[in-house]
This record gives structure tokens, C-alpha cells and sequence, in this order.
């Protein structure tokens, strides 16, 4: 796990540790059942407060993303793949959304669009 | 939630008028390292000196690992690793000789440990404890608390005047220490930058009250060095500083609602503030 | 826990003071037994209480070792208590060492050290109670400096003090008709020392309570 806390950046740290975490969670970095470092290991790692680590594992765990196990510490939540996917095609729409905004401002029409799309799915062979 | 020490309504007067600590209270959970900054003369070290017993205050109740501490000195202080600025060790005796005295007084003492630091150190036991410099001497009181198991770390300024190399050996070894879990560490120091790196919640002192204490990220989060034109600034948003400069065209302050500036004063230029950016400020009020 | 504080006090004394120990003591010794006597046995065995005292009090004072110890689970009572029982000590084996070279130097004619009586071990031992008891609460209360001014003073008053009163005829011959304390001599001395030693450390821990650090 390659976490990087940007000092100049505008976002909360806990969410910036949040986000890189889930990101390495949802693009398989992670694989599912995976341990985590502890809260106090990625504190000490990453140079941030144990209370913030322990904020961002409570609320990925709280999101489904992770679980923790007493005694034995935060997995990488195995089986949650209904919660990856709805993530992932949540990011799709969102994909999508900005394509389409960009392309209707400089006049690409439906079927330009769609012709893009075709061409896509035939180059990668799915 | 284990607290690992809790201070409530802590008191303490030197003399008539001289009010050292005005009512302090701090709670420090299990698994924190917790640092207290503060200039000279804010209480720091009296608060650590009522903690250990040393100082007899006027007012408050201190518990540590959840006991009183009246109640159950001995037994607490068994779980206590202590270390001094000054070292307070006997300066005449060996380093093995002073350790002696450690030794039988805790019922944990591990013999290996202490050993296993002396040899990472590259200490000489035979060497006498004035011969030792500052840093060595650091390193022997830390070797010596660090070796009876002890739960909680109380230091007070561990680090002055170490050179940078030492004060990174130095947070390298409280690292290591503090993964441990139910290990707690509570340190006052003027070096902020170590605290950068390595505290988890920071408790300001001035003049015997609590300024802030907070989660460090979350500190920093709260706060921004605001730098900008001076026109911007308004009776209104001059509210949102803790600490205000104006020179010339331009002003420089520090603001304890970052977001709020952020929306507000978007020609302002907001930057991430230092613990001692966040402290200077906070002293000058 | 008592071993290591007791140590820690010889340790201090022996240390850095070795020769001049050794050689206060040949001197004192030499001397004074020479002219005086027994006394010889009296003012080493005071020089040296008064020594241990002034060198531990000293260095605790100096690297302000006391809040260490304190702060560490060592008993305020025991700590007081060490300031007792190092000196006391320091009268056993002084007198184990006078006694042993008063038996060396017997065996051949050429330089003789009087051997002690059980009288004179009692007598002396309970004057260096009572010197003890004096001086280490007032080593918790005022500067070493002082302390050491006001024990030289004390020590050489008792002495002379001692010395007239025995002198008088008168005075010497009512104390020898108490015969309650002729005939029991030595618990007289004993019960003494102790009360006095009592007394003296529970003023002293009262005081050692009330210090700050």
C-alpha cells in the first residue's frame, strides 16, 4: 500500500488517507481479505496522528470497504463485491457525465458519441 | 475509551499571586503520544512534576491507567518511564552503578532490555554519568526507562539542545516504543518540529491554562497561514484570526477557520501551517 | 530496596573521597590515640558519619538525584530511612576496623592501639546516635555549607562539653552513683540511640513530605 499525504493539498488528511486507501481497495492493489497495517503502523509510516488512521479505518469500515477483527486487526472486505461494483459504476456514470458535457459543448452529437463507444468496445475485444 | 492519564482541575500556587497552574485539565487515551508545548514558564514542567509526585498541588485529582494516583503511587510509579531533562541521575556514580539503583527499585526491571539499548547506544557502563554527553545521557535515561516495561513514558524535554541526528535516533526509538500496544507517551518539548513528526495530539499550555487541546491532523487542518492584499481584509473577516500582521500593502495572520477562509477570501493565499506557526500564534494573544 | 540505597550512600563516599578518607582516618587515628586515648576511636568514627553525611547530601543536592528517586516507586519512608541506617553502618565497620587494627598493632610492641570495651563502643555509639540525629534533618532543611559549620561546632562543643564534665569531679561522681545507668550501662546507651534515631526520622520525614522538587 503506497500512501502519500500531501502537505499542500486542500483536502483533510483523514480524507486523503481515506480515499488513497479505498482507491487501492477498489482497484485491487489490495486484494480482498488482505490485512491492513495497523492503525498505529500507518500512523508511524505515513507521519500522521493515530487518532486520523483510526478515524479513516472507522469510517471505511463503517462504508463496507474494510473489517476489523479483534485481536487480529483490519482486513480488506472479502465478498462486498455488490458494494465494489456499484462504486465502480458510480464512477462510470460519472465518466460518462463529464464526456458527455465536453463533447455537447463543442457539438458531438448522439451518434458520434455512440460510434466512439462501439469503436471502444471493439479495440479492447470485449 | 482507556485513559492512560487524566487530569482534572489541576492547581498550583508558588507563592501569593504567582498562580502556576490555573485549573488544568487533560485527558491523554491509552496508545497517544501526546505532546505539550508551551513557552518557558507556561507550567509544563510543573504539570509533569505534579504527575510524578514531585510538586504537591493545591487543587485537582490526577489519575493514571484509571487509579488514583494518590491511592496507588507505588504501583503506578512501577508503570511510569521517566525522563528528565537534566537527567537527574548522580553524577559521581558509574552508569552501571545507576543502574543499580533502578533496577531494584522496579518489580518488571528486564535486564536483557536495558543491555540490548546499552549495546544499540554504544554506551559504556563503566563510564560515570558526568562524563556522559548531553545526548548519551539522553540516551542512558531512556535506556533506563525503557527497560522495566513501562506503560506510560513521561518526559520533559527529552530533546533540548540535541543536535538533529540524536532527536531522530530519538523519535526513532519512541516510534518503536509506541507500537506496542497500551503504550503511551506524554513529553513537553520547545521542538516543535519533532512533534511534526511524530505527536498525535498536542495540548498547549500559557501562563497555567490550556490553550488548545487537539488531534494534531485535525489541528492542522483547522488552521492556515493566510498571506494576501491588505484591502481584502474587513472588520468582519479580521474576527476569523488568531494572529494578525499588517505591514505595508500586505498582511500575514493565522486563521483557526481554514475552510471559512478558504471560501471567503479567495484571493488570499492559504498554506498549510507548522506546529510552531500554530503555537507562535497562539502565544502572542 | 534498602541494599541498593545503602549502596548507592557508600558508593558516593567512598568514591570520590578514598584517600582523603584513608588518610583523615591513619591521621586521626595516629594522633589523637596517641595523646588521647580512646577518643582516637570516637573522633574517627564521628569523622567519618560526618563525612558519609556531607558527601551524600552534597552530590543529591548537586545532581538533585533526590526527584529521581522519588519519582521512581521508592517509598519516601525508606529513602529517609537510608539516611539512618548508611552512617550507622559506617559506626559498625569503622569499629570492626579499629578493633582490627588495635589487635595487629598489639601483637607487636612497636606502636600500640588501645582495644575497645563494650563500654566505650556503647558510649560512642550512642553520642553518634544522637550527632545523627541532629545533623540529617538539618540536612534536609539548610544548605550544606551551613550544616557543615553547625556539625563542626556541635561535634567540638559535645567534645569539650564532655571533657569539663568529666573532669568535675563532683559531676563525674553523681553519675556514677545513678547506679540505674552504671549497672545497665549498655541497654541505657542502646534505648537511647534508638529513641533518638526514632524520633530524629520521624521529624525528618515530615519534613522530606513537605519538600518540593
Amino acid at each position: 500500500m503506497n500512501i502519500i499525504i500531501s502537505n499542500s493539498s486542500d483536502i483533510p488528511i483523514y480524507q486523503q488517507l481515506k480515499n488513497q486507501i479505498k482507491e487501492a481497495i477498489l482497484s485491487g492493489e489490495i486484494r480482498d481479505g488482505e490485512l491492513l497495517p495497523s492503525i498505529r503502523n500507518l500512523a508511524n509510516e505515513t507521519r500522521v496522528s493515530v487518532l486520523t488512521t483510526r478515524r479513516a479505518y472507522d469510517e471505511l469500515e463503517a462504508e463496507g470497504f474494510i473489517k476489523t477483527v479483534h485481536g487480529k486487526g483490519s482486513f480488506a472486505a472479502s465478498g462486498n463485491l455488490e458494494l465494489l461494483k456499484e462504486a465502480r459504476l458510480k464512477q462510470v456514470e460519472e465518466k460518462l457525465i463529464e464526456a458527455y458535457n465536453i463533447g455537447r459543448a463543442i457539438g458531438v452529437s448522439k451518434e458520434d458519441m455512440r460510434t466512439m463507444m462501439d469503436i471502444l468496445f471493439e479495440e479492447n475485444g470485449r | 475509551m482507556d485513559y492512560a492519564l487524566e487530569i482534572k482541575g489541576l492547581e498550583k500556587c508558588y507563592s501569593k499571586g504567582n498562580k502556576v497552574l490555573k485549573g488544568i485539565d487533560i485527558k491523554i487515551e491509552e496508545g497517544i503520544v501526546a505532546g505539550f508545548i508551551g513557552m518557558n514558564g507556561a507550567g509544563k514542567t510543573t504539570t509533569i512534576k505534579s504527575i510524578l509526585g514531585l510538586v504537591v498541588p493545591n487543587a485537582g485529582e490526577i489519575k493514571i491507567f484509571g487509579k488514583s494516583f494518590k491511592e496507588n503511587e507505588k504501583e503506578i510509579k512501577n508503570r511510569i518511564g521517566i525522563v528528565f531533562d537534566n537527567g537527574y541521575l548522580y553524577e559521581d556514580l558509574k552508569l552501571s552503578e545507576m543502574k543499580q539503583i533502578f533496577a531494584a527499585a522496579y518489580t518488571k526491571w528486564d535486564e536483557d532490555n536495558y543491555k540490548k539499548y546499552i549495546k544499540n547506544f554504544n554506551l559504556n557502563e563503566k563510564q560515570k554519568v558526568k562524563e556522559l554527553s548531553k545526548g548519551m545521557k539522553m540516551k542512558f535515561s531512556l535506556a533506563l526507562a525503557l527497560s522495566h516495561h513501562a506503560d506510560l513514558l513521561i518526559m520533559d524535554e527529552p530533546t533540548s539542545g540535541l543536535d538533529p541526528k540524536i532527536r531522530k535516533e530519538f523519535l526513532d526509538i519512541i516510534r518503536e516504543f509506541i507500537i506496542d500496544v497500551g503504550k503511551t507517551v506524554f513529553f513537553s518539548t520547545h521542538i516543535t518540529t519533532d512533534l511534526d513528526k511524530i505527536a498525535d495530539q498536542i495540548i498547549m499550555l500559557n501562563a497555567g491554562e490550556v490553550i488548545f487541546n487537539k488531534d494534531k491532523d485535525i489541528l492542522i487542518d483547522e488552521h492556515a497561514l493566510v498571506k494576501g492584499d491588505k484591502t481584502i481584509l474587513t472588520n468582519d473577516n479580521r474576527k476569523w484570526f488568531v494572529a494578525l500582521e499588517e505591514r505595508g500593502f500586505s498582511f500575514e495572520g493565522l486563521t483557526n477557520q481554514r475552510e471559512r477562509v478558504r471560501q471567503e477570501m479567495k484571493q488570499a493565499l492559504c498554506e498549510r501551517p507548522t506546529i510552531e506557526d500554530i503555537m507562535v500564534a497562539y502565544m502572542g494573544r | 530496596m534498602y541494599l541498593s540505597l545503602v549502596k548507592k550512600d557508600f558508593k558516593i563516599v567512598l568514591r570520590g573521597n578514598l584517600g582523603i578518607l584513608v588518610a583523615q582516618m591513619l591521621f586521626i587515628l595516629i594522633i589523637i590515640s596517641v595523646n588521647m586515648g580512646i577518643v582516637g576511636y570516637g573522633v574517627m568514627v564521628t569523622a567519618f558519619g560526618w563525612q558519609l553525611l556531607l558527601s551524600v547530601s552534597t552530590e543529591e543536592k548537586k545532581s538533585r538525584s533526590l526527584a529521581l528517586l522519588i519519582a521512581m516507586p521508592y517509598e519516601k519512608g525508606k529513602i529517609i530511612t537510608t539516611r539512618y541506617v548508611s552512617p550507622m553502618l559506617g559506626f559498625a565497620g569503622i569499629t570492626l576496623i579499629y578493633e582490627g587494627l588495635a589487635l595487629i598493632t598489639n601483637m607487636n610492641d612497636f606502636f600500640i592501639i588501645k582495644p575497645l570495651t563494650y563500654d566505650v563502643i556503647a558510649i560512642t555509639m550512642c553520642a553518634y546516635a544522637l550527632f545523627i540525629s541532629i545533623t540529617v534533618p538539618l540536612y534536609l532543611i539548610l544548605s550544606d555549607s551551613v550544616v557543615r559549620g553547625i556539625t563542626i561546632f556541635l561535634i567540638l562543643g559535645t567534645v569539650w562539653i564532655g571533657y569539663f564534665l568529666w573532669n568535675n569531679i563532683n559531676i563525674r561522681n553523681s553519675l556514677l552513683t545513678m547506679t540505674f545507668i552504671t549497672n545497665h550501662f549498655h541497654i541505657v546507651c542502646i534505648i537511647v540511640s534508638i529513641i533518638s534515631l526514632v524520633i530524629s526520622r520521624t521529624i525528618s520525614l515530615q519534613i522530606f513530605k513537605k519538600i518540593e522538587y
